[in-house]
Protein backbone atom coordinates (compact mmCIF):
# COMPACT_ATOMS: atom_id res chain seq x y z
CA UNK A 1 0.00 0.00 0.00
CA UNK A 2 3.07 2.31 1.05
CA UNK A 3 4.72 1.50 -1.58
CA UNK A 4 1.82 2.27 -4.08
CA UNK A 5 1.18 5.48 -2.50
CA UNK A 6 4.81 6.73 -2.62
CA UNK A 7 4.78 5.14 -6.83
CA UNK A 8 1.86 7.86 -7.06
CA UNK A 9 3.51 10.61 -5.28
CA UNK A 10 6.84 10.03 -7.16
CA UNK A 11 4.76 10.54 -10.20
CA UNK A 12 2.70 13.05 -9.17
CA UNK A 13 6.15 15.12 -8.36
CA UNK A 14 7.88 14.00 -11.75
CA UNK A 15 4.69 15.33 -13.44
CA UNK A 16 4.64 18.86 -11.16
CA UNK A 17 8.39 19.28 -12.27
CA UNK A 18 7.47 19.36 -15.50
CA UNK A 19 4.43 21.47 -15.09
CA UNK A 20 6.76 24.20 -13.38
CA UNK A 21 9.14 24.17 -16.71
CA UNK A 22 6.00 24.27 -19.41
CA UNK A 23 4.31 27.33 -16.95
CA UNK A 24 7.94 29.14 -17.05
CA UNK A 25 7.82 28.92 -20.99
CA UNK A 26 4.41 30.31 -20.55
CA UNK A 27 5.71 33.57 -18.13
CA UNK A 28 8.40 33.84 -20.56
CA UNK A 29 5.87 34.02 -23.64
CA UNK A 30 3.99 36.71 -21.39
CA UNK A 31 6.98 38.65 -21.00
CA UNK A 32 7.91 38.32 -24.65
CA UNK A 33 4.51 39.87 -25.24
CA UNK A 34 4.44 42.51 -22.86
CA UNK A 35 7.71 44.05 -24.34
CA UNK A 36 6.09 43.64 -27.47
CA UNK A 37 3.40 45.82 -26.15
CA UNK A 38 5.77 48.49 -24.64
CA UNK A 39 8.02 48.81 -27.48
CA UNK A 40 5.04 49.29 -29.37
CA UNK A 41 3.52 51.73 -27.22
CA UNK A 42 6.41 53.98 -27.08
CA UNK A 43 6.69 53.81 -31.21
CA UNK A 44 3.27 54.70 -31.00
CA UNK A 45 4.25 58.21 -29.00
CA UNK A 46 6.85 59.12 -31.06
CA UNK A 47 4.55 59.05 -33.88
CA UNK A 48 2.05 60.51 -32.24
CA UNK A 49 3.20 63.16 -30.25
CA UNK A 50 7.31 63.65 -30.62
CA UNK A 51 7.41 63.91 -26.87
CA UNK A 52 11.36 62.70 -25.81
CA UNK A 53 12.06 59.67 -24.33
CA UNK A 54 11.72 60.16 -20.95
CA UNK A 55 8.39 61.69 -21.61
CA UNK A 56 7.92 58.09 -23.65
CA UNK A 57 8.58 56.10 -20.71
CA UNK A 58 6.67 58.31 -18.35
CA UNK A 59 3.34 57.83 -20.59
CA UNK A 60 4.00 54.21 -21.39
CA UNK A 61 4.28 53.53 -17.99
CA UNK A 62 1.15 55.04 -17.24
CA UNK A 63 -0.91 52.68 -19.76
CA UNK A 64 0.69 49.92 -17.97
CA UNK A 65 -0.78 49.24 -14.73
CA UNK A 66 0.98 47.97 -11.63
CA UNK A 67 3.86 49.83 -9.71
CA UNK A 68 5.71 46.30 -8.69
CA UNK A 69 5.85 45.69 -12.82
CA UNK A 70 7.28 46.93 -15.91
CA UNK A 71 4.60 50.19 -15.89
CA UNK A 72 6.33 50.64 -12.49
CA UNK A 73 10.07 50.67 -13.59
CA UNK A 74 8.92 53.15 -16.68
CA UNK A 75 7.54 55.27 -14.56
CA UNK A 76 10.68 55.69 -12.55
CA UNK A 77 12.66 55.57 -15.06
CA UNK A 78 11.20 58.60 -16.61
CA UNK A 79 11.28 60.25 -13.64
CA UNK A 80 15.05 60.17 -12.77
CA UNK A 81 15.48 61.37 -15.88
CA UNK A 82 13.38 64.42 -15.57
CA UNK A 83 14.82 65.07 -12.23
CA UNK A 84 17.46 67.11 -13.11
CA UNK A 85 20.16 65.10 -11.78
CA UNK A 86 21.49 65.10 -15.50
CA UNK A 87 22.05 61.15 -15.46
CA UNK A 88 22.88 59.64 -18.55
CA UNK A 89 20.13 57.48 -19.88
CA UNK A 90 21.96 54.64 -20.40
CA UNK A 91 23.22 54.06 -16.62
CA UNK A 92 19.57 54.89 -15.66
CA UNK A 93 18.24 52.54 -18.06
CA UNK A 94 20.50 49.72 -17.26
CA UNK A 95 20.02 50.03 -13.44
CA UNK A 96 16.18 50.08 -13.76
CA UNK A 97 15.42 47.92 -16.43
CA UNK A 98 18.52 45.70 -15.26
CA UNK A 99 16.66 44.72 -11.84
CA UNK A 100 13.65 44.05 -13.84
CA UNK A 101 15.14 42.12 -16.37
CA UNK A 102 16.62 39.97 -13.51
CA UNK A 103 13.18 38.56 -12.28
CA UNK A 104 12.19 37.64 -15.56
CA UNK A 105 12.01 34.07 -17.51
CA UNK A 106 13.58 35.97 -20.64
CA UNK A 107 16.54 34.53 -22.05
CA UNK A 108 19.76 36.29 -22.08
CA UNK A 109 20.51 37.94 -25.56
CA UNK A 110 16.57 39.11 -24.81
CA UNK A 111 17.76 40.96 -21.61
CA UNK A 112 20.74 42.42 -23.53
CA UNK A 113 18.73 43.49 -26.68
CA UNK A 114 16.27 45.35 -24.01
CA UNK A 115 19.56 46.73 -22.16
CA UNK A 116 20.85 48.16 -25.15
CA UNK A 117 17.32 49.98 -26.31
CA UNK A 118 18.99 53.70 -25.21
CA UNK A 119 21.57 52.86 -27.82
CA UNK A 120 19.93 51.95 -30.62
CA UNK A 121 17.46 55.07 -30.45
CA UNK A 122 19.39 57.83 -31.22
CA UNK A 123 18.03 59.45 -34.36
CA UNK A 124 17.83 62.65 -35.43
CA UNK A 125 14.84 61.72 -37.50
CA UNK A 126 11.80 61.45 -35.95
CA UNK A 127 10.06 58.76 -38.54
CA UNK A 128 13.53 56.67 -38.00
CA UNK A 129 13.47 56.93 -34.45
CA UNK A 130 9.50 55.37 -34.49
CA UNK A 131 10.90 52.88 -36.94
CA UNK A 132 13.81 51.90 -34.94
CA UNK A 133 11.57 51.83 -31.78
CA UNK A 134 9.13 49.64 -33.66
CA UNK A 135 11.45 46.94 -34.62
CA UNK A 136 12.17 46.21 -31.23
CA UNK A 137 8.57 45.28 -30.99
CA UNK A 138 8.22 43.48 -34.30
CA UNK A 139 11.83 41.81 -32.75
CA UNK A 140 9.76 40.76 -29.81
CA UNK A 141 6.70 39.70 -30.86
CA UNK A 142 8.96 37.78 -33.37
CA UNK A 143 10.38 35.94 -30.48
CA UNK A 144 6.82 35.89 -28.65
CA UNK A 145 5.28 33.72 -31.86
CA UNK A 146 8.54 31.27 -31.96
CA UNK A 147 8.01 30.46 -28.72
CA UNK A 148 4.01 30.25 -28.63
CA UNK A 149 5.04 27.65 -32.00
CA UNK A 150 7.63 25.79 -29.93
CA UNK A 151 6.12 25.62 -26.42
CA UNK A 152 3.45 23.18 -28.29
CA UNK A 153 5.59 20.72 -29.35
CA UNK A 154 8.21 21.36 -26.14
CA UNK A 155 5.67 20.94 -23.43
CA UNK A 156 4.75 17.77 -24.71
CA UNK A 157 7.73 16.13 -24.95
CA UNK A 158 8.36 17.88 -21.30
CA UNK A 159 5.04 16.07 -19.91
CA UNK A 160 6.25 12.80 -21.57
CA UNK A 161 9.31 12.60 -20.85
CA UNK A 162 8.72 13.90 -16.90
CA UNK A 163 5.72 11.24 -16.28
CA UNK A 164 8.34 8.34 -17.89
CA UNK A 165 11.16 9.51 -15.58
CA UNK A 166 8.57 9.53 -12.84
CA UNK A 167 7.39 6.14 -13.87
CA UNK A 168 10.56 5.07 -13.92
CA UNK A 169 11.80 6.24 -10.65
CA UNK A 170 8.56 4.84 -9.02
CA UNK A 171 10.00 1.48 -10.82
CA UNK A 172 13.11 1.63 -9.82
CA UNK A 173 12.24 2.82 -6.13
CA UNK A 174 9.81 -0.49 -5.63
CA UNK B 1 18.89 80.13 -6.57
CA UNK B 2 16.19 78.60 -8.86
CA UNK B 3 18.42 80.72 -12.18
CA UNK B 4 21.74 78.57 -10.77
CA UNK B 5 19.88 75.56 -10.38
CA UNK B 6 18.47 75.78 -14.21
CA UNK B 7 21.72 76.43 -15.71
CA UNK B 8 23.29 73.86 -13.88
CA UNK B 9 20.49 71.40 -14.96
CA UNK B 10 21.69 72.18 -18.74
CA UNK B 11 24.65 70.07 -18.22
CA UNK B 12 24.94 66.35 -17.87
CA UNK B 13 26.20 65.51 -14.44
CA UNK B 14 29.55 64.49 -14.78
CA UNK B 15 30.37 68.01 -16.54
CA UNK B 16 29.09 69.97 -13.81
CA UNK B 17 31.54 70.80 -11.41
CA UNK B 18 32.81 72.77 -14.33
CA UNK B 19 30.04 74.63 -14.72
CA UNK B 20 29.56 75.45 -11.07
CA UNK B 21 30.81 78.72 -11.21
CA UNK B 22 28.79 79.58 -14.33
CA UNK B 23 25.60 78.93 -12.78
CA UNK B 24 26.76 81.20 -9.82
CA UNK B 25 26.78 84.21 -11.81
CA UNK B 26 23.11 84.10 -11.25
CA UNK B 27 21.41 87.01 -12.53
CA UNK B 28 23.49 88.86 -14.51
CA UNK B 29 24.79 85.89 -16.68
CA UNK B 30 22.91 85.97 -20.75
CA UNK B 31 24.68 83.78 -22.74
CA UNK B 32 26.79 80.46 -22.85
CA UNK B 33 28.62 79.99 -26.07
CA UNK B 34 29.58 76.78 -26.65
CA UNK B 35 31.73 75.83 -29.79
CA UNK B 36 33.39 72.90 -30.67
CA UNK B 37 37.57 73.00 -29.35
CA UNK B 38 37.03 76.27 -29.35
CA UNK B 39 37.20 78.18 -25.65
CA UNK B 40 33.58 78.42 -23.80
CA UNK B 41 32.38 81.82 -24.07
CA UNK B 42 29.99 83.91 -21.35
CA UNK B 43 28.53 86.93 -21.25
CA UNK B 44 27.20 88.16 -17.55
CA UNK B 45 26.55 91.76 -16.94
CA UNK B 46 27.87 93.13 -20.38
CA UNK B 47 31.05 91.36 -20.04
CA UNK B 48 32.81 88.96 -21.52
CA UNK B 49 34.41 85.93 -19.36
CA UNK B 50 35.94 82.47 -20.30
CA UNK B 51 35.75 79.00 -18.73
CA UNK B 52 39.54 77.24 -17.71
CA UNK B 53 40.00 73.93 -16.94
CA UNK B 54 39.21 73.83 -13.32
CA UNK B 55 35.71 75.21 -13.50
CA UNK B 56 37.16 78.98 -12.64
CA UNK B 57 36.40 82.10 -14.50
CA UNK B 58 38.75 83.88 -16.18
CA UNK B 59 39.12 87.32 -18.25
CA UNK B 60 42.64 85.56 -19.74
CA UNK B 61 41.76 83.88 -23.16
CA UNK B 62 45.41 81.95 -22.85
CA UNK B 63 43.86 80.02 -19.87
CA UNK B 64 40.73 79.09 -21.36
CA UNK B 65 39.59 75.61 -21.94
CA UNK B 66 38.78 73.99 -25.40
CA UNK B 67 35.29 72.42 -25.17
CA UNK B 68 36.10 68.91 -26.81
CA UNK B 69 33.92 67.30 -29.54
CA UNK B 70 32.61 65.22 -27.20
CA UNK B 71 31.81 67.06 -24.57
CA UNK B 72 29.69 69.00 -27.05
CA UNK B 73 27.88 66.52 -28.35
CA UNK B 74 26.68 65.08 -24.62
CA UNK B 75 25.77 68.47 -23.56
CA UNK B 76 23.96 68.46 -26.65
CA UNK B 77 22.07 64.71 -26.16
CA UNK B 78 21.71 66.09 -22.61
CA UNK B 79 19.87 69.46 -23.14
CA UNK B 80 17.14 67.60 -25.62
CA UNK B 81 17.05 64.73 -23.51
CA UNK B 82 18.29 61.69 -25.45
CA UNK B 83 15.93 62.48 -28.02
CA UNK B 84 16.81 64.35 -31.05
CA UNK B 85 14.54 64.04 -32.97
CA UNK B 86 12.05 64.96 -30.23
CA UNK B 87 13.05 68.73 -31.23
CA UNK B 88 12.99 67.97 -34.97
CA UNK B 89 11.00 70.91 -35.80
CA UNK B 90 12.89 73.18 -33.98
CA UNK B 91 16.20 72.55 -35.25
CA UNK B 92 15.27 73.25 -38.38
CA UNK B 93 14.05 76.52 -37.13
CA UNK B 94 18.11 77.26 -35.70
CA UNK B 95 17.21 76.37 -31.75
CA UNK B 96 16.44 74.40 -29.07
CA UNK B 97 14.04 74.50 -26.42
CA UNK B 98 15.74 73.68 -22.78
CA UNK B 99 14.16 73.14 -19.35
CA UNK B 100 13.82 76.27 -17.35
CA UNK B 101 12.58 77.80 -20.41
CA UNK B 102 15.68 78.40 -21.98
CA UNK B 103 16.51 78.90 -25.49
CA UNK B 104 19.88 76.93 -27.44
CA UNK B 105 20.74 78.36 -30.32
CA UNK B 106 22.77 75.94 -32.73
CA UNK B 107 25.14 75.88 -35.56
CA UNK B 108 26.63 73.07 -37.27
CA UNK B 109 25.71 71.02 -40.83
CA UNK B 110 22.16 71.79 -42.25
CA UNK B 111 20.25 68.93 -43.66
CA UNK B 112 18.28 70.02 -46.52
CA UNK B 113 14.49 69.03 -47.89
CA UNK B 114 14.22 67.96 -51.20
CA UNK B 115 12.42 71.26 -51.95
CA UNK B 116 15.26 73.03 -50.75
CA UNK B 117 14.31 74.25 -47.39
CA UNK B 118 15.76 73.25 -43.76
CA UNK B 119 14.90 69.91 -42.87
CA UNK B 120 17.71 69.81 -40.20
CA UNK B 121 21.00 70.45 -38.16
CA UNK B 122 23.43 67.65 -37.78
CA UNK B 123 26.79 67.46 -36.50
CA UNK B 124 26.29 70.67 -34.55
CA UNK B 125 29.15 72.71 -33.95
CA UNK B 126 28.11 75.73 -31.30
CA UNK B 127 25.52 76.31 -28.92
CA UNK B 128 24.26 79.75 -27.31
CA UNK B 129 22.53 79.32 -24.87
CA UNK B 130 20.60 82.48 -23.74
CA UNK B 131 19.73 82.66 -20.06
CA UNK B 132 16.08 82.99 -19.37
CA UNK B 133 15.16 85.54 -16.22
CA UNK B 134 12.17 85.57 -14.21
CA UNK B 135 12.63 89.26 -13.47
CA UNK B 136 8.63 89.51 -11.46
CA UNK B 137 8.35 93.62 -10.85
CA UNK B 138 9.95 94.64 -13.64
CA UNK B 139 6.89 95.55 -15.55
CA UNK B 140 5.76 97.44 -12.51
CA UNK B 141 7.39 100.77 -13.83
CA UNK B 142 5.83 100.34 -17.27
CA UNK B 143 2.30 99.06 -16.77
CA UNK B 144 1.11 102.25 -15.62
CA UNK B 145 1.71 103.44 -19.26
CA UNK B 146 0.32 100.48 -20.93
CA UNK B 147 -3.06 101.57 -19.55
CA UNK B 148 -6.57 103.40 -20.92
CA UNK B 149 -8.83 103.15 -18.31
CA UNK B 150 -9.41 100.20 -17.38
CA UNK B 151 -8.20 98.69 -21.13
CA UNK B 152 -5.14 97.40 -22.07
CA UNK B 153 -3.73 98.94 -25.34
CA UNK B 154 -2.20 97.21 -28.09
CA UNK B 155 1.55 97.10 -26.62
CA UNK B 156 4.96 96.16 -28.97
CA UNK B 157 8.07 95.99 -26.87
CA UNK B 158 11.31 96.21 -28.85
CA UNK B 159 14.76 96.17 -28.74
CA UNK B 160 17.92 94.11 -30.09
CA UNK B 161 18.52 90.63 -29.12
CA UNK B 162 19.38 90.24 -25.45
CA UNK B 163 17.74 93.29 -23.83
CA UNK B 164 15.12 91.47 -21.76
CA UNK B 165 12.20 92.10 -24.06
CA UNK B 166 10.83 88.51 -23.54
CA UNK B 167 11.79 89.23 -19.47
CA UNK B 168 9.71 92.26 -19.93
CA UNK B 169 6.87 90.56 -21.60
CA UNK B 170 6.60 87.44 -19.05
CA UNK B 171 6.64 90.07 -16.48
CA UNK B 172 4.00 91.96 -17.92
CA UNK B 173 1.50 88.98 -18.70
CA UNK B 174 2.46 88.07 -15.45
CA UNK B 175 0.41 91.50 -13.87
CA UNK B 176 -1.84 91.68 -16.09
CA UNK B 177 -3.34 88.23 -15.14
CA UNK B 178 -2.91 88.34 -12.10
CA UNK B 179 -4.18 92.12 -11.71
CA UNK B 180 -2.26 95.18 -11.24
CA UNK B 181 -3.10 98.62 -9.38
CA UNK B 182 -4.66 100.03 -13.25
CA UNK B 183 -7.02 96.80 -13.85
CA UNK B 184 -8.40 93.69 -12.31
CA UNK B 185 -7.06 90.32 -13.67
CA UNK B 186 -7.69 89.58 -16.95
CA UNK B 187 -7.36 86.04 -19.24
CA UNK B 188 -4.08 86.48 -21.20
CA UNK B 189 -4.01 83.58 -23.88
CA UNK B 190 -0.20 83.33 -24.69
CA UNK B 191 1.48 81.70 -27.76
CA UNK B 192 4.94 80.42 -26.75
CA UNK B 193 6.45 79.38 -30.04
CA UNK B 194 9.86 78.98 -28.44
CA UNK B 195 8.67 77.82 -25.21
CA UNK B 196 11.13 80.87 -24.07
CA UNK B 197 8.26 82.96 -21.96
CA UNK B 198 6.51 80.30 -19.92
CA UNK B 199 8.97 77.69 -19.95
CA UNK B 200 6.67 74.60 -19.92
CA UNK B 201 6.95 71.34 -19.53
CA UNK B 202 5.01 68.68 -20.57
CA UNK B 203 2.67 72.17 -21.02
CA UNK B 204 2.55 73.13 -17.47
CA UNK B 205 4.01 76.34 -17.43
CA UNK B 206 7.51 77.17 -15.14
CA UNK B 207 7.77 80.66 -15.21
CA UNK B 208 4.31 82.30 -13.22
CA UNK B 209 2.96 84.06 -15.85
CA UNK B 210 -0.04 84.58 -14.17
CA UNK B 211 -3.42 83.04 -12.47
CA UNK B 212 -5.29 83.80 -15.69
CA UNK B 213 -2.95 82.37 -18.31
CA UNK B 214 -3.24 79.69 -20.59
CA UNK B 215 -0.23 78.65 -22.55
CA UNK B 216 -0.06 77.41 -26.01
CA UNK B 217 3.37 75.97 -26.05
CA UNK B 218 5.66 75.20 -29.37
CA UNK B 219 2.85 76.24 -31.48
CA UNK B 220 3.19 78.48 -34.69
CA UNK B 221 2.30 81.88 -33.50
CA UNK B 222 -0.48 82.46 -36.35
CA UNK B 223 -2.39 79.24 -36.08
CA UNK B 224 -1.59 79.48 -32.50
CA UNK B 225 -3.36 82.70 -32.10
CA UNK B 226 -6.51 81.46 -33.74
CA UNK B 227 -7.09 78.49 -31.97
CA UNK B 228 -6.67 80.39 -28.64
CA UNK B 229 -9.12 82.77 -29.96
CA UNK B 230 -11.45 80.17 -31.21
CA UNK B 231 -11.08 78.04 -27.92
CA UNK B 232 -10.41 80.12 -24.98
CA UNK B 233 -11.94 83.66 -25.32
CA UNK B 234 -8.61 85.54 -23.91
CA UNK B 235 -8.97 89.38 -23.53
CA UNK B 236 -5.29 89.91 -24.11
CA UNK B 237 -3.13 87.92 -26.67
CA UNK B 238 0.30 87.76 -25.85
CA UNK B 239 3.18 86.49 -28.57
CA UNK B 240 7.15 86.58 -28.84
CA UNK B 241 8.76 88.11 -31.38
CA UNK B 242 7.12 89.11 -34.44
CA UNK B 243 9.20 88.30 -37.64
CA UNK B 244 6.79 87.98 -40.72
CA UNK B 245 3.98 88.74 -43.11
CA UNK B 246 2.05 85.64 -41.76
CA UNK B 247 2.39 86.62 -37.92
CA UNK B 248 1.20 90.26 -38.89
CA UNK B 249 -1.94 89.00 -40.62
CA UNK B 250 -2.47 86.70 -37.40
CA UNK B 251 -2.35 89.45 -35.24
CA UNK B 252 -5.00 91.38 -37.95
CA UNK B 253 -7.52 88.79 -37.38
CA UNK B 254 -6.74 89.19 -33.22
CA UNK B 255 -7.51 92.18 -33.31
CA UNK B 256 -10.29 92.11 -35.45
CA UNK B 257 -12.00 90.09 -31.99
CA UNK B 258 -11.31 93.14 -29.79
CA UNK B 259 -8.44 91.07 -28.00
CA UNK B 260 -5.77 93.11 -26.95
CA UNK B 261 -2.25 92.33 -27.60
CA UNK B 262 1.07 91.97 -25.95
CA UNK B 263 4.12 91.35 -28.96
CA UNK B 264 7.75 91.83 -29.22
CA UNK B 265 9.99 92.69 -32.00
CA UNK B 266 13.71 92.49 -32.96
CA UNK B 267 15.08 96.46 -33.60
CA UNK B 268 17.03 98.43 -32.83
CA UNK B 269 15.08 101.92 -32.36
CA UNK B 270 11.49 102.97 -33.42
CA UNK B 271 12.81 104.30 -36.44
CA UNK B 272 14.52 101.72 -37.23
CA UNK B 273 10.93 99.82 -36.90
CA UNK B 274 9.04 102.03 -38.93
CA UNK B 275 11.23 100.78 -41.59
CA UNK B 276 10.15 97.22 -41.42
CA UNK B 277 7.98 96.46 -44.72
CA UNK B 278 5.79 93.67 -43.33
CA UNK B 279 5.04 95.79 -39.91
CA UNK B 280 3.31 98.91 -42.34
CA UNK B 281 -0.29 97.71 -42.29
CA UNK B 282 -0.11 97.75 -38.34
CA UNK B 283 2.03 100.95 -37.91
CA UNK B 284 -0.37 103.07 -40.72
CA UNK B 285 -3.05 101.33 -38.61
CA UNK B 286 -1.66 102.70 -35.50
CA UNK B 287 -2.65 99.17 -34.54
CA UNK B 288 -0.17 99.83 -31.33
CA UNK B 289 -1.16 102.10 -29.18
CA UNK B 290 2.42 102.11 -27.04
CA UNK B 291 5.78 100.65 -27.78
CA UNK B 292 7.98 100.21 -25.21
CA UNK B 293 11.89 100.49 -26.36
CA UNK B 294 14.45 98.51 -24.10
CA UNK B 295 18.02 99.51 -24.11
CA UNK B 296 20.86 98.17 -21.87
CA UNK B 297 21.74 100.03 -18.85
CA UNK B 298 25.07 98.77 -16.57
CA UNK B 299 24.80 95.45 -18.11
CA UNK B 300 20.90 95.39 -17.01
CA UNK B 301 17.96 96.02 -19.46
CA UNK B 302 16.32 99.66 -18.78
CA UNK B 303 13.47 101.00 -20.90
CA UNK B 304 14.73 104.13 -22.88
CA UNK B 305 11.45 105.13 -24.30
CA UNK B 306 7.32 104.82 -24.11
CA UNK B 307 6.12 106.07 -27.25
CA UNK B 308 2.20 106.32 -28.43
CA UNK B 309 0.21 105.06 -31.58
CA UNK B 310 1.66 108.20 -33.41
CA UNK B 311 5.26 107.68 -32.07
CA UNK B 312 5.27 110.47 -29.60
CA UNK B 313 7.66 110.18 -26.41
CA UNK B 314 5.44 109.45 -23.53
CA UNK B 315 7.97 108.33 -21.03
CA UNK B 316 11.68 108.16 -21.22
CA UNK B 317 14.57 106.63 -19.09
CA UNK B 318 12.08 104.23 -16.74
Amino acid sequence: MLAAMGACLVLAGAAGAGACLCLERKKRIAQLYLFTQVFGLMAGEIAYSRISLPEVFLEAGRRLEGDQGLGGVLRRLGKRLCDGTGQDIRTVWEQELGEYLRRTHLKPEERERILSFPSAVQYLDGARQQEAVAAFSRGFSEKAQQAVQAQKEENKITMALSVACGALAAILLA
Amino acid sequence: MQLERNVIRLFPEYLRFKWRSVAGLGETLQEIRLRCEKPVILYAGGEEWFLDGSGKLTRDRERAQLLSGEELAQIVKHICRYSLYAYEEEMSRGYMSADGGFRVGIAGEVVLNPDGSVRNVRYISSLNIRIAHEAKGAAAPVLPWLYNGERLENVLILSPPGCGKTTLLRDIIRMVSDGNDCAPGQTVGVVDERSEIAGCFQGVPGNDVGSRTDVLDGCPKGEGMMMLLRSMAPKVMAVDELGSREDVNALEQVLKCGCSVLATIHGASYEELCRKRFLQPLLEGHVFGRFVVLGRRDGKFAVEQIRDAEGRILAEGL
